[in-house]
């Protein structure tokens, strides 16, 4: 029989919100709308509003879908050159449409989004012929969240949520504890959303937050994940810092003078490619490394060279950000030299939490939006997401994952009975979290961390990819997990916090690498040396990843191609 | 590592840099009801710490150069393009 006498207050509300970012808040501030009587509650493992790992650390972009582009135009273009018919292609129109919706919307919340002159037009960069990119001011999260608090949304700060918990096959609440004092925490919902980011493995520096705690959580729950294969997204990044050079692709020189573009890009790109990451880590294999960018080039045939962009409307905090960065860089830590080195810099971008077009999970009671499902959604196809090579998608699909989440999330909310907790399992759980604590010494987690970046960063694993290396880098992942037992958080909360983001990314490994040996062939950014050719008439097909009772389980779906628009 | 050095005679106490802390770097000491850079290891160098100090009493410097998985493991290749 489990101990129930410790614990501490159930918090109740219609609605939880896992995660306190951008998408968190527009879906926080949207349900409000829709019924300004269900209880709302926002549960934060940092402060709502700062967190999550890009929307005020980005450069501010956003992409709409505006009135003067084609929509087929540009879902067909995707399919052919980003998503590679891997996509769900109602959900990409989906998304393109709503987008023109929420950017009026996030404007009535009082975020500025840049428009011409006059007004009127949403800018946009004029070299993206299909769709725009808009500026956004770094504030946007404060605005959304001031609006959160006026509408009567609740918000819970400092606690880390660890897990889900069930009752029959629906999910009716999360469990997690405060990481400054420790305070267990269990919260009970009608309806719950997972807002709380990708898995970025900490390995580029300013992505470090997204730690992959909800897909975690939601995959040991029992929510199928989708398209895993695809967390591999990669920029260019000056060897020291790893300061990523946005649009480097077309200013990269090997040792012997050669310019990369010209063997391994097109000549023109809406975002970086793979061509180029598998390129440069040729180069090196072959002797002709180091990898050297010249910056002077950088904005030629380059809508997205870095800064090009950032500067050309007056955003206070976007520009007080982005100074701030550069001068610190100018000054502490950028390579001087002329023509510096670069390195293929990993960034991740695990998303893969399966969902529908509403943004129910397959568990009922679940929903998932922003970071957490771009790729399992099925939206972007055969490429990592966010971006998911559009520049401004991620914010994007963060606001319209929200958005398209709330009509169902609100019906359930306002209409099913009040769950009930299976106070077993909370006893159960909360012993499993602060497990670890009981150990007086063991291994240094940091450690593990750093073990862990090693296994899921370098090309040879990420880019590259053989049966032989992926089974090489999740033999690493699992040593890592077999050492979990014996790591030791030093009596300290952060540090039972890190053990926890540890053993969820070192999960999230192993889903992605599991779906990357499943798919036998080569599509958009899942290349296999063994199978380099794409292979429509096999894989068609997404590759599902869930857990059967603790073993992990793969299978594939066929893709519906013939209710499709558009065929390969 | 990175460096959050914070002027305790500055601060006014507000805890703004606490709050826009992403990654849990920033504890609030209630004694003295100042911040203090606790797990400088998971600083993220997004600045967002000191660009919300009011009265700039707070200051990343980021560490040279950052601990990165190296790209190009030499055990995994025949050559070894960087000569040392």
């Amino acid at each position: 029989m489990s101990n129930t006498e410790n614990i501490d207050e159930i918090v109740t509300a219609d609605v939880l919100i896992i995660g306190g970012g951008f998408a968190g808040l527009v879906a926080a501030n949207k349900i409000k709308e829709l019924n300004s009587n269900l209880d709302v509650l926002i549960v934060e493992k940092a402060t709502t509003g700062h967190s999550g790992a890009k929307a005020n650390k980005g450069a501010g972009v956003l992409w709409v879908l505006s009135e003067d582009d084609d929509a087929d135009k540009f879902v067909k273009y995707h399919l052919d050159n980003i998503g590679h018919y891997l996509n769900d292609q109602e959900m990409l129109e989906k998304f393109a449409y709503t987008s023109r919706d929420v950017v009026q919307h996030l404007e009535k919340w009082g975020i500025q989004i840049m428009r011409e002159d006059d007004g009127g037009k949403l800018a946009r960069i004029a070299e993206f012929p299909l769709w725009s990119l808009c500026g956004v001011d770094l504030d946007m999260m404060d605005k959304l969240r001031k609006a959160a608090l006026k509408q009567g949304v609740k918000m819970v700060n400092k606690t880390q949520v660890v897990e889900l918990l069930t009752k029959d096959g629906a999910v009716v609440g999360a469990v997690g504890f405060d990481i400054t004092d420790g305070s267990f925490r269990v919260f009970k919902a009608k309806s719950i959303i997972m807002a709380n980011g990708s898995c970025d493995w900490m390995v580029t520096n300013m992505w470090s937050s997204a730690r992959g705690d909800g897909i975690a959580a939601a995959y040991r729950a029992g929510a199928e994940m989708r398209n895993a294969e695809y967390s591999n997204f990669y920029n260019i990044g000056l060897r020291g810092n790893h300061s990523c050079q946005v649009g480097a692709q077309y200013a990269l020189y090997n040792k012997d003078g050669e310019y990369l573009a010209a063997k391994y890009c097109k000549d023109w790109e809406p975002d970086i490619d793979i061509g180029i990451i598998l390129g440069m880590e040729k180069e090196v294999m072959e002797g002709k490394g180091p990898i050297v960018f010249d910056e002077t080039e950088l904005f030629v045939q380059n809508p997205l060279a870095a800064g090009g962009f950032l500067f050309r409307w007056n955003r206070p905090y976007a520009s007080k950000f982005w100074l701030t960065l550069f001068a610190k860089e100018e000054k502490y830590t950028a390579d001087h030299s002329w023509r510096p080195e670069v390195v293929p810099n990993f960034l991740g971008e695990c998303s893969p939490i399966k969902v529908n077009h509403d943004m129910k999970t397959t568990l009922p009671g679940l929903w998932a939006v922003g970071d957490t499902c771009y790729g399992g959604s099925a939206m972007a196809g055969a490429v990592p997401a966010p971006p998911g090579r559009m520049r401004g998608s991620g914010l994007m699909y963060a606001a319209v994952s929200s958005y398209l989440s709330c009509g169902s999330v609100v019906e359930n909310a306002a209409n099913a009975a009040e769950p009930e907790l299976d106070m077993e399992q909370v006893a159960k759980l909360k012993g499993e979290i602060y497990g670890p604590m009981n150990r007086e010494k063991g291994k240094n987690i940091r450690e593990y961390i750093f073990k862990l970046k090693e296994a899921v960063a370098p090309p040879r694993y990420a880019a590259r990819k053989n049966q032989d290396r992926i089974e090489e880098a999740m033999e690493m992942v699992k040593e890592i997990q077999n050492q979990l037992p014996a790591m030791c958080p030093e009596n300290d909360w952060h540090m039972l916090g890190l053990y926890h983001d540890l053993s969820n990314m070192a999960l999230c490994a192993e889903i992605y690498y599991t779906a990357a040996l499943e798919r036998k062939e080569s599509r958009g950014w899942h290349y296999r040396e063994d199978y380099p050719e794409r292979d429509d008439d096999n894989w068609l097909k997404w590759i599902i990843i869930k857990s059967n009772n603790g073993k992990m389980v793969t299978s594939t779906e066929d893709i519906p191609m013939g209710s499709y628009k558009f065929k390969p | 590592m990175h460096t959050i050095k914070i002027d305790l005679e500055k601060c006014i106490g507000c805890k703004k840099c606490y709050q826009a802390c992403h990654v849990d770097v920033i504890r609030w000491d209630e004694k003295s009801k100042k911040p203090y850079p606790k797990y400088p290891e998971e600083c993220a160098t997004c600045n967002w710490c000191e660009l919300s100090c009011s009265v700039k009493a707070i200051q990343v410097i980021p560490g040279n150069p950052v601990p990165f998985p190296e790209p190009y493991p030499k055990h995994a290749y025949l050559k070894s393009y960087r000569k040392e």
